[in-house]
């Protein structure tokens, strides 16, 4: 991360204590939430946000993939992390490659189609048309809509973050841990029972 | 708002949510209303706006430069912030400049280099080498951070107002806003 000087050696103290409640819920410190330590509030506070966004919400694995993928399909740092996930999710390559082009795959089922293409336009910001809106609502209640919104902001705050402090894609081994700690059974709460050891 | 308005009556975790945001904005806004139908998520939200309005380590005047920069097209922003802006001490022509996409004359060395790390920061195409090593010569690491998550914060939060179609909020609610932030900082 060349932007800014490493936080567990420059920040303030609290800042190590923040990185084990973010490896807590996430198994590791991404670079994404490692640059906000300086910050250790506010990095405190989205990682609880994103910590909603990832384990909270209403929505299934492959739909809360599918919103992130879409989200961050131009961005590699978003994709190198969530593609993988999703495919663990059950999508499939051709389907990838489809929100890669920022298409809804029209192979999905109709509610999944409904939350790409309302997706893809939220995204945008230029409004979400009033027939991709009737069609999420005809498929989602309006706390999976309020979800589908919710995790689409959060990672469009985080890609504003991957870009501005161009942050670097973690080495695979990294990856593939933190894609074996998706997998992972956790409670209601999104809290793992029994957590291997995190380092920070 | 295309979802119909959530209860707070029927809902115990929507009540706290919107007494938390009403205890450090002294309203609840149409945009938090957008997100109330997920109340534990509103809640997280809340919390970090609190955050980007109560605990950086910037000036009012610098806050506020960055939430017009990043909410200058989007009128439901700029109504709420344009006033806050005003009473953290910018000029007419200053927020005129900001919401045309530029620089503001007038400003110190520090808070016009703030000006135009935030323009390329919220126009999500990277920030130029230039420009962060001259923020990075001006401020702190903990001030660049922050920076950055209040840009954030209200890129998201800018995402709903367009996505969600969040109406206006009447005026005498915006003003009550104003006047309690003006009251004093609430952590």
């Amino acid at each position: 991360m060349p932007q800014l000087p490493d936080a567990l050696e420059h920040g303030p103290p609290e800042t190590r204590e923040v990185f084990r409640k973010v490896a807590a819920s996430r198994g590791f410190v991404s670079n994404l939430l490692r640059s906000l330590g300086h910050a250790p509030e506010a990095l405190n506070r989205f990682m609880a946000l994103g910590h909603y966004a990832r384990y909270g919400t209403d929505l299934s694995e492959v739909q809360r993939e599918l919103v992130v993928c879409i989200i961050g399909r131009g961005i590699a740092y978003a994709w190198a992390h969530h593609a993988p996930m999703a495919i663990q999710a059950g999508l499939t390559e051709a389907q990838m490659a489809e929100i890669k082009a920022g298409r809804t795959p029209q192979d999905l089922p109709a509610a999944e189609r409904a939350l790409c293409d309302f997706t893809l336009a939220y995204g945008a910001f230029q409004g979400v048309p009033p027939a991709a809106w009737a069609a999420l609502k005809q498929h989602f209640t309006p706390r999976q809509a309020t979800d589908i919104a919710m995790l689409a902001a959060y990672f469009l705050a985080a890609g504003s973050l991957i870009i501005g402090m161009e942050l670097e894609i973690e080495p695979p081994e990294v990856l593939a841990k933190e894609l074996a700690w998706q997998a992972i059974p956790r409670d209601a709460t999104g809290q793992v029972q029994a957590a291997p050891n995190q380092g920070v | 708002m295309r979802l119909p308005e959530a209860d707070p009556a029927a809902s115990p975790a929507l009540a706290a949510a919107f007494a938390a945001f009403r205890r450090t904005r002294g309203i609840v806004s149409n945009i938090m209303k957008s997100f109330a139908h997920a109340p534990e998520g509103l809640s997280a939200i809340v919390e970090l706006g609190r955050y980007c309005r109560y605990g950086t380590d910037l000036t009012e005047l610098q806050k506020e430069l960055v939430i017009l920069i990043t909410g200058r097209g989007i009128d439901y922003a700029w109504h709420h912030h344009a006033p806050l802006g005003r009473q953290a001490g910018l000029s007419e022509a200053q927020l005129d400049a900001l919401r045309a996409g530029g620089r503001p004359e007038g400003l110190s060395e520090t808070d016009a280099a703030l000006c135009d790390y935030v323009f390329a920061y919220a126009a999500l195409k990277g920030v130029p080498q230039p420009l962060f090593d001259r923020i990075a010569a001006l401020l702190t690491p903990r001030q660049i951070t922050d920076i950055n998550i209040i840009a954030g914060y209200y890129l998201c939060i800018a995402s709903s107002i367009i996505g969600m179609e969040v109406q206006p909020d009447p005026p005498a609610l915006r003003d009550a806003g104003t006047a309690f932030h003006s009251a004093g900082e609430r952590g």
